[in-house]
C-alpha cells in the first residue's frame, strides 16, 4: 500500500479545508441564498474528511491506537494536525445543523471557526514534512503546494454545487488558471531548487523528473486545465457545470499524481555516502 | 541532565568484520529484518587513496533528538544519562521517527508493526556492564563516553565522512578518524 493512505488523506483534506474557506467567504458575501445546497455542500466535506481520516489510519501500524496521536500538541506537528483535522470533522457536524436555520449570525461564527480551524490544520499538515533528515522537503515549499491544492480544488469543488451569473464563472475561471499557472511556476522552480542543491536534494529532483507520473502529472494537473480555460475565453464560452466537472477530476488526479511523486521522490539524508 | 552518555567509534580501529551489529542483533534477540546497530561500508571515494573503511552506527542518543520532537504519541523519552528510550508500548507505527531520524535510526518492525531502535542495553548500564555491541567488539573500535565529562582529546571528531551534518540534533557520538595508508614511492 505504501504511501497511499497519505497521499488520499493529504488530498483529500486540502481540498475540504480549501471548500470550506471558500464556503463560508461566500456565505460572508450573501452569495448563497439556497440553504440546501450550503447544507449539501457541508455534508459532502464531512464524508469527504471521514473518508480521509480512515485512509490516513491504514498508514499506521495500529489503527486502534491512533487516538495516542492526540497527546503530543507541544511539539509534534503530526500530533498537531491530527488533532486539528479530528477538531475540523466536529465543527464540519456543528456547521451543518447551522445551516438549517436562518441565524446567520451563528452561522457565519461557526463557519469562521470551521474555516480557521481548516486552514491551521492545513499548515499543520505542511510542517509535518519540515523535516531537516529530508532536505527536499525542508523549505515552504510543501506550505505552497499543500496551500496550492486547497486553492485550487476547494473553490472548484463548491462551485460545482452552485449557480452563478456568467460574469462571474468567467472570473473564477480565469483565476483558476491563474491558479494553475502560479502552481506549475512553483513546481518548475520547486524542481530547479531541488536540482542545485546539496547530493540528496539533487537525487530527489532527479527522481521527480524521471518518475513515471511527471509528464502525466504536468498536462493531466496543470497544462490541460490551463488549455480549456483558454479556449473557452477565446472562444467566449461561458464555463457550465459539465466543464467545471471536467476541470475539477483533472486537477485533482493532477495532485494525486503530485503527490505521489511528492512521497516518492524524496530522500533522506545519506549516511556513509551510500 | 546528569550525564550524556554516547558512543566513540573508531573507525581507523574497525575492521569492518559487523561483530557489534551481530553481538546487539543476538543478545537483544532482534527480528531478522532488524539491526539497531550497523557497520555500514564506506564509499571507496570517500579516502585518498582509496581504501576499505567502515562506519559503524547505532543510535546516536541526540541532545536534542528529532524523533523525540516529531513523534505525536510520545513514545520517545530521554533519561537523565541521556540515553533516549523507545517506548514500544505506546507506539503506533506511524513512522514519522524514520522521516525525522537524520540518521536512519528507527526501523519498522513488520512483524510487530511498530518502530524500534537501540536503547543503549539501559538495563546492561544500570548493572554497570557495557552494552553488548561494546562488549562484543573484537576490536576494541567502540566505546561508552559521558560527553558532560569527556576530554576531547585531539583527534576526534564530532562528524566524520558519512556522517550526516550533526548540528541538527547534536549527536552523542565521536569519532576517531580513519587514518589513510601511505604511498610510497621508490626512486629508481
Amino acid at each position: 500500500m505504501g504511501e497511499w493512505p497519505l497521499i488520499i488523506f493529504t488530498v483529500l483534506s486540502q481540498l475540504v479545508a480549501g471548500a470550506i474557506v471558500t464556503l463560508w467567504l461566500l456565505d460572508q458575501r450573501g452569495k448563497i441564498t439556497d440553504f440546501k445546497k450550503g447544507k449539501l455542500i457541508v455534508a459532502s466535506l464531512f464524508i469527504i474528511m471521514g473518508i480521509g481520516l480512515l485512509a490516513s489510519l491504514l498508514h499506521l501500524g495500529h489503527p486502534f491506537q491512533a487516538y495516542r496521536a492526540l497527546t503530543h500538541f507541544s511539539n509534534s506537528w503530526l500530533s498537531r494536525e491530527v488533532i486539528l483535522f479530528s477538531l475540523l470533522l466536529g465543527l464540519l457536524v456543528l456547521y451543518f445543523f447551522k445551516w438549517s436555520s436562518d441565524n446567520h449570525q451563528g452561522r457565519s461564527f461557526i463557519g469562521g471557526i470551521t474555516a480557521l480551524v481548516a486552514l491551521l490544520a492545513l499548515l499543520s499538515s505542511a510542517m509535518v514534512y519540515s523535516v531537516p533528515a529530508r532536505p527536499a522537503w525542508d523549505s515552504l515549499f510543501p506550505t505552497f503546494f499543500f496551500v496550492m491544492t486547497a486553492a485550487l480544488l476547494g473553490p472548484l469543488y463548491v462551485n460545482l454545487f452552485l449557480k452563478f451569473e456568467e460574469i462571474t464563472q468567467i472570473k473564477f475561471t480565469t483565476v483558476l488558471g491563474i491558479g494553475a499557472l502560479v502552481s506549475v511556476i512553483g513546481f518548475a522552480l520547486y524542481v530547479s531548487s531541488l536540482l542545485g542543491g546539496v547530493p540528496e536534494s539533487y537525487q530527489s529532483g532527479m527522481n521527480f523528473i524521471t518518475g513515471t507520473s511527471f509528464w502525466l502529472r504536468i498536462l493531466l494537473g496543470w497544462l490541460i486545465p490551463m488549455a480549456l480555460i483558454y479556449f473557452s475565453h477565446v472562444k467566449k464560452a461561458v464555463p457550465n457545470q459539465s466543464t467545471l466537472l471536467v476541470l475539477f477530476v483533472l486537477i485533482l488526479a493532477g495532485e494525486i499524481l503530485g503527490r505521489e511523486l511528492f512521497y516518492y521522490a524524496t530522500v533522506a539524508l545519506n549516511v556513509a555516502g551510500l | 541532565m546528569k550525564a550524556q552518555l554516547g558512543f566513540l567509534v573508531d573507525i581507523d580501529k574497525c575492521i569492518g568484520c559487523h561483530s557489534c551489529e551481530m553481538a546487539c542483533k543476538s543478545r537483544n534477540q532482534l527480528d531478522p529484518e532488524i539491526r539497531w546497530r550497523k557497520v555500514y561500508p564506506m564509499a571507496g571515494t570517500a579516502f585518498v587513496p582509496p581504501e576499505r573503511s567502515f562506519l559503524s552506527l547505532a543510535c546516536n542518543h541526540c541532545e536534542k533528538p528529532e524523533c523525540l520532537r516529531v513523534c505525536p504519541v510520545r513514545a520517545y523519552t530521554k533519561r537523565e544519562d541521556g540515553i533516549v528510550v523507545h517506548n514500544k508500548e505506546r507506539c503506533i507505527g506511524c513512522k514519522m521517527c524514520i522521516m525525522g531520524c537524520p540518521y536512519q535510526v528507527p526501523q519498522y518492525n513488520s512483524i510487530t508493526k511498530k518502530v524500534e531502535k537501540c536503547n543503549f542495553c539501559m538495563e546492561r548500564l544500570d548493572q554497570g556492564l557495557n552494552p553488548y555491541c561494546v562488549d562484543g567488539c573484537i576490536s576494541d573500535a567502540i566505546t561508552v563516553i559521558d560527553l558532560k565529562t569527556f576530554d576531547e582529546f585531539s583527534g576526534v571528531e564530532r562528524e566524520t565522512k558519512g556522517f550526516p551534518n550533526p548540528k541538527i540534533t547534536n549527536p552523542s557520538v565521536r569519532f576517531v578518524p580513519h587514518k589513510p595508508g601511505v604511498q610510497i614511492r621508490r626512486d629508481r
